[in-house]
């Protein structure tokens, strides 16, 4: 009797013919299926539920699209769930870890390289196990001129970042934006040059985004009706000159002043990135923790956050945003900001150097120029051993949406007994609400409250109109759920390209909600 | 360079290590190459560098995992060792588990309002030795955990968990929480 999660409906013997045919097309180092010593790597360290809800049946990791191809035959014939990742850093959404268990896990670590870097006209093209690490230290070595966009670890797929909706801090930050062209594998082994990159003579795939005729990349991203295999992304010319700075805001209540005067600069361009207002517990985390300041249960009292803002001289919020280009005009640039956030009382004004060895300013002011770093996941320090599942409301850039969000989050992550850890990011005419909540990964009762908890945040974000942009594993199909206008169209029409473009359902079922016909309930 | 601080471990060097225990050893064994690593936080994890030669992490770990990742694939290490807040624990494991090192022992030491409480798991001789010398040692409990790499030298396979306390207290700055661990290469 065996307890190693199968696919569904295959039995021990089919699996095992179908891991000798992979090991075939792959060789038996690049098929992996010892539970302990192969496939521990791709648990979610970060779930709220039990590991045994996702773990995997085995591992494969091909290092071209012929490959993959080859790997396609074989699970259209024994109908084997492939889950498919880039560098599987995922984590708060579930990392490398499946939708369900059983799943054989597609890992595109190997196809890690860079392709082509074009140095005049500021692109890349990648495969998807390359890095941010990877693409930032290639360029260095190279004395490159562009800079890279990285999310907030570095460590982190640019290919996988971007077909997660992804975001960065420099003015490239909305990744999917930055994405241009795009190479995918169908279920049925055809490979698919999107845009410009379908004319088998052009010289502008990398260029210019949308071709003839449909503009089709959008399908690909937080999907599964096809495996992306290389993408182009455009690269930021380092600019002439950068300033990051950081305004510190005393109240909560200055939430609402800081993003009306914000709103509006961004969408005018003097706030050329995406800057963000952090919240005093996201910002304290990198130096401190929570037991320095407050050891009973529960959310931290206001007594001891004030204390604690006191002490490291930061605010309840923290407005990182940069400057970039020449100096006469980010001198020109800053008088703006400065006159506009001067005007909310108590703000104080941060520059490089005023700071110094503060790990927060010090990451915050990487990021906004492209250098990857690992220090964020400092913040799990935070409660000793932390971990954390991210909630990622949209609202319009207002100080009353932002206020409405805060005090929603806040409110039901205190009743649940959780700190209030989040920042928002400041699109072009939208607010990206991220909130991390952070529980103790080896406290079981702990995880349970959490996952409870997230579920009532998207119940209250719902009703308030609300939309989460991205999830965790587990909340997918609860989220799918809430875009049910006209009757669930949209999701309709999903399933129907799905059952089109992969009818035998064996591309990442239920990524983002989506489930192939023969595992549709109903 | 992570290589540099490479150190060569003979179970014999264990300070303290009865005749029974030298005897299950048998004949001194080959040296594994041992990985320390730790971070300059607090007072607790700068007398833990003091006892081995540690690598240690920066507010920014990204430049270390990178060379530890590089090194984890070319299986330069036999065992790679450290005391750390949980966040660069976990950020090892990730690196670790990928190249087939795995987790032999794991300790959360945690400050409370009475002492240290010191939730273990490891083997036998491990969890046996902490048990007997972390209450009773009088300063630095990490001298204690120091002595895990030679004594995980053992063949010995059986698990055991164990929770204990001391009545260390806590030093300024410290984060409240470290965890101890250590990473075997798997030979498979």
């Amino acid at each position: 009797m065996t307890t190693k999660p199968l696919p569904d409906s295959l039995s021990l013997e089919q699996f095992n013919q179908a891991i000798g045919e992979l090991r075939e097309i792959l060789g038996p180092e690049r098929v992996y299926t010892d539970d302990v010593n192969e496939l521990r790597s791709y648990r979610d360290v970060y779930s709220t539920t039990a590991d045994k809800l996702h773990l995997p049946s085995a591992a494969i990791a091909p290092e071209s699209v012929e490959e993959i191809q080859k790997v396609l035959v074989v699970a259209r014939k024994y109908v084997i769930p492939l889950w498919t990742i880039s560098t599987g850093k995922n984590l708060a959404y579930g990392g490398a870890a499946p939708r369900k268990s059983g799943y054989i896990v597609l890992d595109l670590k190997r196809m890690n390289r860079i392709i082509e870097v074009n140095e005049k006209y500021g692109y890349a093209v990648v495969e998807p196990g390359v890095s941010y690490f990877d693409l930032y230290n290639y360029l260095q070595e190279r004395n490159s001129k562009l800079w890279i966009d990285p999310a907030a670890p570095g460590w982190g797929s640019v290919l996988g970042n971007m077909s997660e909706h992804g975001a960065g801090y420099t003015p490239y930050g909305d990744h999917l934006l930055m994405n241009c062209g795009m190479q995918v594998v169908l279920a049925d082994g055809t490979v698919v040059d999107t845009g410009m990159g379908s004319s088998a003579e052009s010289n502008t795939a990398n260029l210019y985004k949308y071709g003839h005729g449909p503009w089709v990349e959008g399908l690909f991203t937080q999907s599964n009706v096809g495996i992306i295999t290389k993408i182009g992304i455009w690269l930021m010319p380092e600019p002439p000159g950068y300033r990051p700075y950081m305004v510190t805001f005393p109240k909560e209540e200055d939430l609402f002043q800081l993003t009306e005067i914000a709103g509006p600069l961004r969408l005018n361009m003097l706030i050329p990135n995406a800057a963000t207002i952090v919240g005093l517990i996201w910002e304290a985390s990198a130096t401190t923790t929570k037991n320095q300041y407050y050891q009973g249960k529960g959310a931290m009292p206001m007594s001891a956050r004030q204390k604690m803002a006191d002490d490291l001289k930061i605010g309840m919020w923290n407005f990182y945003g940069a400057l970039y280009g020449p100096p006469p005009m980010m001198d020109n640039n800053w008088k703006i900001l400065e006159e506009a956030f001067r005007s909310i009382p108590g703000a104080k004004f941060y520059f490089e150097g005023d700071r110094p060895g503060d790990p927060a300013f010090d990451y915050r002011a990487k990021l906004m120029r492209g250098v990857p770093s690992m220090t964020e996941f400092g913040i799990m320090n935070w409660v000793g051993s932390g971990a954390h599942i991210d909630f990622a409301p949209r609202s319009p850039v207002t100080g009353e949406d932002a206020m409405h969000q805060f005090t929603m989050i806040r409110d039901r992550a205190n009743e649940y007994g959780f700190d209030y850890i989040g920042e928002f990011l400041i699109g072009f005419r939208e607010l990206l609400d991220v909130f991390m909540l952070v529980f103790d990964r080896t406290d079981e009762e702990e995880m349970v409250r959490a996952h409870e908890c997230f579920g009532k945040l998207i119940d209250d974000h719902t009703a308030a109109g609300y939309g989460e942009y991205r999830t965790h594993l587990d909340f997918m199909d609860k989220v799918a759920g809430t875009y049910d206008w006209n009757d669930g169209a949209l999701w309709k029409l999903h399933h129907r390209i799905k059952d089109t473009l992969d009818p035998d359902g064996i591309l990442s079922p239920g990524k983002q909600g989506i489930w192939p016909k023969r595992m549709r309930q109903g | 360079m992570l290589s540099r601080r490479v150190f060569l471990l003979s179970a014999f060097a264990v300070p303290g290590l009865s005749l029974l225990q030298r005897r299950a050893i048998g004949s001194e064994p080959a040296a594994s190459k041992v990985l320390v690593l730790t971070e300059g936080i607090c007072g607790d994890t700068r007398a833990f560098a003091g006892c081995l030669p540690a690598s240690q992490f920066e507010a920014d770990p990204g430049p270390m995992l990178l060379e530890l990742d590089k090194s984890f694939k070319e299986g330069g290490f036999d065992l790679v060792f450290g005391l750390s807040r949980d966040s660069n624990f976990m950020l090892v494991e990730q690196y670790a588990q990928a190249s087939r090192y795995q987790l032999h022992y794991h300790g959360i030491h945690k400050y409370g309002a009475t002492g240290l409480s010191h939730s273990l798991q490891g083997n036998s001789e491990v969890i046996k030795y902490l048990s007997k010398n972390l209450p009773t040692v009088n300063k630095d409990w990490t001298d204690a955990v120091s002595q895990i790499p030679a004594l995980s030298e053992y063949q010995d396979r059986q698990l055991l968990k164990a929770e204990i306390s001391s009545s260390h207290s806590r030093p300024e700055q410290s984060p409240g929480l470290l965890v101890s661990w250590l990473f075997k290469r798997s030979i498979s």
